[in-house]
């Protein structure tokens, strides 16, 4: 139970800092506060209004209270899910990201799933055999994707299907049927590259556990290489790997925003580009917030599953540092 | 860990990695160089900015061609490798500054700032890095400054937790504790002494860190959130993108950026996962995951080569026709055999000799990464007969665990064997894995050393227990729990119905050991081995133990041991080895009555005896047998080069023995006397 709450605490700690960090960077930036809670479009077309409507703007967004209260507002309306209004859009920043957010999740969490079986296997299977024919093909290769970034490998794939013109180049599948052949390449190269990562993870902890004793328990009782390897040597090297997989999935979700650009899918990545080129900052902001909170409420995910893989953990005396 | 483990020579390897050490740190001295020198040189010429036609294809007096404005893209890709180059740099180095000195405080000081420290740290790693960039990079006006700091942000804390988990370690080395008991400031005890003991780990880091950082970097410019006034790879591939250079297949725009990043980005991670030895060395300390203590030996696995083949006269030793004589154990039914152990350690069907094991000359080396081999079993001769209780007996490292797992098959990749080992008949030493295989899982049992580590931390004690009649018995999971709750109850766990659902952890060392030997019963195979079975137990548990090993009915227990008290009462031979060499077998009666050779009398008066009176004095031997084995030679036969080095070609024990002569220099046989073999001069015959 300690565990548990110690890493709510540092999960809920994480959110109140995103949220922080959001708000310094509208109210301690040189200039009006307004321009970054307006954004720079809402700023302009408020600026042509009477001076009254502006204090009447800046009444409703409390701008002449104390920071701290202002603070505590800012928090409070953030966790009820109002991050602001985009003048951009005209709607409700949570409105416009909530269905992005959906797009790029589709995307990420099927290669997030499929990297994670397929690194993990792979990385497996290359751990119990150093230097045997699978580690060495796989490691110089998944050492070359890993060191090409994301957008890189897209724009190969992207010259790949340009030429052999079967895919379509990018976009947005119009129904379920064609959704397919959209999603392939984005995600192709988000799994991809991040099966090349936990490929390195795993098999890096695997060769780490394959020396320890209950390995050769495991063989004195008679037990075939494959056995051990999945009956003992994975259990034990899986929850430390879910851990990384679940850290990589910020660099996930980064990497799959410049993805995202390159075959133009509709997500959070084309969104926030938008926003920054408009100069929409509640949505920059907000969209910054949520991404955090996915990836903060993935690492939470991973600590459970962490705590349901390992015993040590599930009665709390693993650390003993 | 297992006592056998090869040790590397210290000072060679720490010359090696100086020099590794060295090699990289030019590399990337170089690589830090290259920006600065080509700015200067460029910008002096000022050739990025030249405009020629658009869309030059390479040749043409422009070694690449020409992008849309007319820009010579190969200067403009030195140009801009300079400007990546030094943002990667800049940032690694704000990152490793920055992650070194608060791991360092967090590490050093503990209490309050390593909580504080760590604990932001936590929080910055859960903050994606592209994200925070845009956003930051939006509100602050663009510009490769900001952008190198907000890398650093993100990626000081990785560093932070590796130095501060490294320097927790050294900090409770002697070296440390030494420098601060002769009065050294903390000041220079992190400058002068653990400072220099992370430096590599710190380079390492570092230069993943820029790897990285140029990774983020052309992220951002890729997506046109870069510096718009410094061209930077990134930013040229987004002037490729944004110009549909892709689309009307000008490969000479985009292929040299993407070619540069992947081979410097590649470049960095490669020196990074080489400094921290291998590539994907520690990826895991970040998280502080790794376990500590290991060599490189134990992280280097080859497949197991054999070399040396039984000489085909030694086969006909071995009688294959008894074997029909005495009846097989019933292995089909293992619960209903649990629950009658026969009464005593002698079933009564075993009433004809044979042999299970019989090792011929058994010789086992180490080999290290030196050109010296380490020596662990040498000319070992041994009979295991059905029905014999064996205790193999001496100091640590002299070969007892060695020699079992040459017995399983089970020795590491570097481990080279010679001689024979025959079981039942079948010379195991050509033996395919899947032949070991079947041994372990139906012929010997193998009781591991070490309770604590040997049992798996994730799997529950009864799943363990069972296992092995779950793989080969073909029994379910549900059956299997039944059977290791029967089992365990035989061992002595009380409650066992509930307990076989405990995880190692939440077992004593004392209760991990019956879990251990109730494992070893789950087969029922006819040979036991077990390699100190009463390691670290109190006396109450000894004697369990000792009770446990009693009821065995097994064809054959062989026993290793420190441990002379339950050595003496549970077998019935012993067996005493002393650097890799057997010095005497004996009945137990006799032995521990009077032991033959100087070494055992020694042991007997070392090593722990509880109730037993130590025979101190030598009772003097007059008659001499003959030899045992005629054809014991052959464990000289592979030191005949070293005969000049006089110590290691003769007696273990010459340098101790009070009854030392000139002979003892040249090794001697195993001669049999009265029930004793020795391997003494004392008791050679006499002409």
């Amino acid at each position: 139970m300690k565990h548990v709450t110690a890493a709510f605490c540092q999960y809920t700690l994480a959110l109140l800092a995103v949220l922080a960090l959001n708000f310094l960077l509208i109210h301690m930036m040189p200039g009006d506060p307004l321009v970054h809670i307006l954004g720079e479009e809402g700023y302009y077309q408020m600026t042509r209004q009477p001076p009254a409507y502006i204090e009447k703007i800046r009444e409703t967004y409390q701008l002449n209270d104390s920071l701290l209260k202002q603070f505590l507002s800012h928090i409070l309306r953030a966790l009820q899910g109002d991050l602001g209004w985009s003048h951009h859009h005209g709607r409700a920043v949570i409105k416009i990201i909530l269905p992005r957010m959906g797009w790029t999740l589709l995307l990420l969490i099927p290669s997030v799933l499929i990297s994670t079986m397929a690194g993990g296997t792979l990385g497996a299977l290359a751990g119990r055999s150093p230097r045997g024919r699978l580690d060495r093909v796989l490691t110089p290769l998944f050492l070359l994707i890993y060191s090409v970034p994301g957008y890189c490998l897209g724009l190969f794939v992207l010259i790949l299907a340009f030429h052999v013109d079967a895919l379509p180049m990018g976009g947005m599948p119009s129904g379920i049927t064609d959704m397919a052949l959209y999603m392939m390449m984005p995600m192709g190269v988000l799994i991809l590259h991040s099966t090349a990562y936990k490929y390195m993870i795993m098999k890096n902890a695997v060769l780490q556990e394959i020396h320890e004793a209950y390995v050769m328990t495991a063989r004195s009782k008679g037990l075939d290489d494959r056995g051990i390897l999945f009956g003992h040597v994975v259990k034990n090297a899986l929850p430390p790997f879910i851990t990384v997989v679940a850290m990589h999935f910020g660099f996930m979700m980064g990497g799959s925003l410049v993805v995202e650009m390159v075959f133009s899918w509709q997500g959070m990545g084309t969104l926030i580009y938008d926003a920054v080129i408009s100069r929409d900052y509640p949505l920059i902001s907000g969209g910054f917030v949520i991404i955090c909170a996915s990836v903060i409420l993935a690492n939470a995910l991973a600590d459970v599953i962490h705590g349901c893989l390992d015993p040590r953990i599930r009665s709390g005396n693993r650390f003993n540092e | 860990m297992v006592a056998w483990t090869p040790v590397s020579v210290p000072e060679i390897d720490l010359m090696n990695k100086h020099a590794r050490t060295w090699r990289e740190g030019a590399l990337i001295l170089v690589a830090a160089a290259l920006p600065g020198v080509s700015i200067i040189l460029f910008k002096s010429l000022d050739i990025p900015n030249a405009l020629f036609s658009p869309w030059l294809p390479p040749g043409n007096g422009h070694l690449l061609g020409t992008n849309d404005v007319g820009q010579d893209i190969f200067f403009q890709l030195i140009f801009a490798g300079g400007r990546s180059l030094m943002v990667g740099l800049a940032a690694a180095l704000t990152a490793t500054l920055v992650g070194t000195l608060t791991g360092c405080v967090a590490g050093y000081y503990r209490g309050i700032a390593d909580r504080v420290i760590m604990g932001l740290a936590d929080i910055f790693l859960l903050i994606p890095d592209i994200p925070l960039v845009i956003v930051l990079v939006s509100f602050f006006e663009p510009g490769l400054f900001n952008v190198i700091i907000v890398i650093a942000m993100t990626s000081w804390p990785g560093t932070a937790r590796v130095v501060r988990s490294r320097v927790l370690k050294i900090k409770e080395s002697a070296f440390v504790l030494n420098a601060r008991s002769l009065g050294a400031g903390d000041g220079h005890i992190i400058l002068r002494h653990i400072l220099p003991h992370t430096g590599e780990l710190i380079l390492a880091k570092a230069t993943l860190a820029v790897a990285s950082a140029m990774l983020t970097e052309t992220g951002i410019s890729f997506l046109g959130l870069g510096d718009p006034c410094q061209v930077t790879w990134g930013s040229m591939l987004h002037g490729v993108f944004a110009g549909a250079g892709l689309i009307n297949g000008y490969w000479w725009w985009y292929l040299p950026p993407v070619l540069c990043i992947s081979v410097t980005v590649m470049g960095f991670n490669l020196a990074g996962f080489y400094l921290q030895k291998g590539w994907g060395g520690n990826v895991l300390d970040d998280l502080s995951l790794n376990k500590q203590g290991r060599t490189q030996e134990e992280r280097q696995a080859d497949d197991l080569v054999v070399t040396g083949i039984a000489p085909p006269v030694l086969m006909k030793k071995i009688n294959k026709g008894t074997k029909i004589l005495a009846p097989e154990p019933d292995t089909r039914n293992p619960i209903s055999k649990a629950h009658n152990p026969a009464p005593h350690s002698r079933p009564p069907f075993f009433c004809l000799k044979r042999p299970v094991f019989q090792i011929l000359n058994l010789g086992v080396e180490f080999e290290t990464n030196q050109k010296k081999n380490i020596k662990a079993l040498d000319g070992v001769n041994l009979t295991l007969e059905n029905g014999d209780r064996m205790a193999i007996i001496g100091e640590s490292g002299s070969g007892k665990s060695v020699l079992f797992l040459a017995m399983l098959g089970l020795l590491p990749g570097n481990a080279r064997i010679s001689g024979e080992i025959f079981f039942k008949g079948k010379g195991m030493t050509s033996f395919s894995q899947k032949q070991y295989q079947h041994i372990r899982a139906w012929d010997v049992a193998y009781v591991p050393q070490g309770a604590g580590n040997a049992l798996n931390p994730v799997i529950k004690v009864g799943h363990q227990v069972s296992e092995r009649m779950r793989i080969h018995g073909g029994i379910c999971k549900k059956e299997g729990m039944v059977m290791a709750a029967t089992l365990l109850g035989q061992t002595g766990i009380i409650n066992s119905h509930q307990r076989v659902h405990y995880y190692p952890h939440q077992f004593s060392g004392g209760m991990n050991q019956r879990v251990l030997l109730a494992m070893a019963l789950a087969g029922e195979n006819s040979v036991l081995l077990a390699d100190e079975p009463t390691k670290g137990l109190d006396d109450k548990t000894k004697e369990d133990v000792l009770n446990i090993f009693l009821k065995f009915d097994r064809e054959a227990i062989a026993v290793v041991t420190h441990d002379l008290w339950f050595a003496r009462k549970f077998a019935g031979t012993i067996v005493v080895m002393y650097k890799g060499i057997i010095l005497e077998q004996a009945p137990a009666d006799s032995f521990f009555k009077a032991p033959y050779h100087p070494y055992s009398k020694a042991l007997l008066n070392a090593l722990p005896f509880r109730g037993i009176l130590n025979p101190v004095i030598m009772s003097s031997h007059n008659g001499y047998g003959e030899a045992d084995f005629g054809d014991n030679d052959g464990g000289n036969g592979d030191r005949g080069d070293q005969k000049d080095k006089k110590f290691s070609g003769g007696c273990p024990w010459v340098r101790e023995c009070e009854h030392f002569h000139e002979r003892c220099w040249h090794m001697p046989r195993l001669y049999s006397h009265n029930t004793h073999k020795i391997r003494c001069w004392c008791h050679a015959p006499k002409n």
